[in-house]
């Protein structure tokens, strides 16, 4: 859902990575993260593009049904993208 | 003055500092990180005195058969036949001493004697007493170190298994598998060192998941739940759509990202969450190899008993644990639940006996012809003992005892641990720990106290098998340092082989 959110075309790679970082650790990632995760965003879309049913599946896991209208292979490499901010510690605020 | 040993954390985290001046984050490469987080400090030869080993292990390894409910010890090791002559009468003041109760039995206006209804007889060479309740166990009576004379200072279930588990009554501290994760590291890589298995289905008194927590240690030490079915371990497997290229890619730029918080923030915490990142990975292929029984031939199974077929029940985890051991895990915890018998002890023992007498057994005789029980450390016990008075009314069919933290039998087995022993003595009502004339003794845990087991001594001794002084391996929290055996504990030389 959040990379749904993201996913709007008018926003390039960098806004849509900046917009989940800050939803989801409450600060803008710095340049290093910024980076990290764009290439991440690249390789996954780049995994995706060769394995469409592959992207179905994950779009098809969890409750909310996705977006079809949406390019599958690009909101699956956007989902990763997602869980490993959601997954990092920035995102963490209790211990 | 040397530098304490035990601001290890935040020595890496000074390490760190100083070198992200001079040569930046490269210093700090992850593998240096994985196995022995502690020895990155500044002085390792300080700290590898303080964690194990401290000298020669026996044993390497433990499985601990925890009997959750308190198992009566009148009914299946500590035979008083005076029970059974006096079955009825009251017990004696001049036994009781007026010594606590718990709230359950204390305003009864009696407490007769209760004598087991069931059969003992003395086993093999060593002529161990045990139950008709407990064949299978009976018949490598041999091969056990049966101590009589254990006791507890806690008479409520809870305090009780915490206290056995991690030295305290109160919540809050390590648990011992987390302390010799601690303190001894990892024999696989692919595994946690600490692996908790729950019988499945049980009900009884509640087991909680701060039983194998790590406490105030770092987090990568804490027990890991294995459950019956198709996920061992929750939210281990990849969902799909995600292959193992992918994920692997992801899980490196998640390592990456992590180290730039650790940079931000130098929280220790954030290693291990790299470190349990990368186990768990490596885990997706380690968990289902071990818990898949599929291989097992037909005769383990009947070692163990047709139980062992069914995920979840005793018997398949006692299996499970001899295949953990096998690939080095270092702590294997498991909990049977439901030894509890207020009441209807007579039909509840029984069941509670079929479905773990023949697999505590089959799994000793399983690691001994494997070559394993030398090195591994197989302990079987409850949180404390039971009464040898009737709770609630005593009728021919139908009797209960209460909780009895003064004197009841737990055993061992391998792992530098005496076979064919049975350690300490009761006296003739089953009431107190006694000499060996009978005569009541009076243990404290201030000094050690010969025939006597504390539960801080039978943890300073299992620590002491596995190669560690249990006054030596501590951890300053607080501004205090703690052990698992507190400021307590002797290691009972008379058990070890």
């Amino acid at each position: 859902m959040l990379a749904q959110h993201a996913l709007p075309a008018s926003n390039s790679d960098q806004a849509r990575i900046a917009d989940m970082f800050r939803r989801l650790a409450g600060r803008s990632p710095n340049d290093r993260e910024a980076a990290l995760l764009l290439d991440l965003l690249a390789e996954q879309r780049a995994l995706y593009a060769q394995q469409p049913d592959e992207a179905a599946k994950l779009l098809g896991v969890g409750e909310a049904p996705p977006d079809d209208s949406r390019d599958k292979p690009e909101l699956a490499a956007l989902t990763i993208v997602a869980q490993t901010i959601m997954n990092s510690d920035a995102a963490v605020w209790q211990r | 003055m040397s530098p304490d040993p035990m601001h290890d954390q935040m020595s890496i985290t000074r390490r760190h500092f100083f070198g992200r001046s001079a040569a930046g984050l490269g210093g700090l490469a992850l593998a240096a990180m994985l196995p022995r987080p502690a020895l990155a400090g500044p002085d390792p030869a300080a700290l590898a005195r303080m964690l194990g080993p401290h000298f020669a292990p026996r044993a390497k390894r433990i499985i601990y058969l925890f009997q959750s409910g308190g198992p009566s010890q009148v009914d299946l090791f500590d035979y008083k036949p005076r029970l059974n002559k006096e079955h009825g009468q009251q017990l004696p003041d001049s036994v009781r001493h007026g010594q606590r109760l718990t709230g359950m039995s204390a305003n009864q206006s009696s407490i007769p004697l209760a004598g087991s209804p069931f059969k003992f007889r003395q086993w093999g060479g060593s002529g161990a007493w045990v139950s008709e309740l407990l064949p299978r166990t009976a018949s490598i009576a041999d091969e056990l170190c049966i101590v009589r004379s254990m006791w507890t200072e806690a008479i409520n279930h809870d305090p009780a298994i915490t206290f056995f588990q991690t030295g305290s009554q109160i919540a809050g501290r390590p648990s011992m598998g987390a302390w010799l994760s601690y303190g001894l590291g990892s024999d696989n890589d692919n595994l946690p060192a600490f692996v908790v298995l729950v019988s499945a289905g049980q009900g009884g008194q509640p087991l909680y998941a701060r039983l194998w927590g790590s406490g105030f240690l770092d987090s990568r030490y804490q027990g890991v739940q294995f459950r019956s079915g198709k996920e061992p371990v929750l939210y281990l497997s990849s969902p799909d759509g995600v292959c193992g290229s992918g994920r692997r890619a992801m899980l490196d730029k998640l390592a990456d990202l992590n180290r730039l918080q650790f940079e931000r923030e130098l929280d220790p915490e954030i290693e291990s969450r790299i470190a349990q990142y990368e186990l768990a990975y490596r885990m997706q292929t380690s968990v289902p190899d071990v818990t898949d029984l599929a291989a097992e031939p037909d005769e383990v199974f009947e070692l163990y008993g047709d139980d062992a077929r069914k995920p979840g029940t005793y018997a398949a985890n006692c299996l499970l644990a001899r295949r953990l051991a096998e690939r080095g895990v270092r702590f294997i915890q498991l909990y049977h639940q439901g030894w509890d018998q207020h009441g209807n002890l007579a039909g509840a023992i029984r069941g509670q006996c079929q479905e773990t007498d023949q697999a505590s057994a089959a799994l000793v005789t399983d690691l001994k012809r494997r070559g394993l029980l030398d090195d591994t450390l197989v302990v079987w016990g409850g949180e404390f003992g039971r009464t040898s008075y009737c709770q609630g009314k005593l009728s021919p069919d139908e009797f209960g005892r209460d909780h009895h933290p003064r004197c009841f039998t737990m055993w061992m087995a391998g792992g530098g641990v005496k076979p064919g022993l049975t350690y300490g003595h009761t006296d003739d009502y089953g009431y107190n720990l006694a000499d060996e004339s009978g005569a009541p003794i009076n243990p404290t845990k201030d000094h050690d106290t010969p025939g006597a087991v504390h539960v801080h001594d039978l943890q300073a001794t299992m620590l002491h098998l596995l190669g560690i002084d249990h006054e030596r391996l501590n951890y300053l929290y607080q501004g205090r340092r703690f052990r698992l055996t507190d400021v307590h504990g002797h290691v009972k030389r008379e058990l070890l082989a």
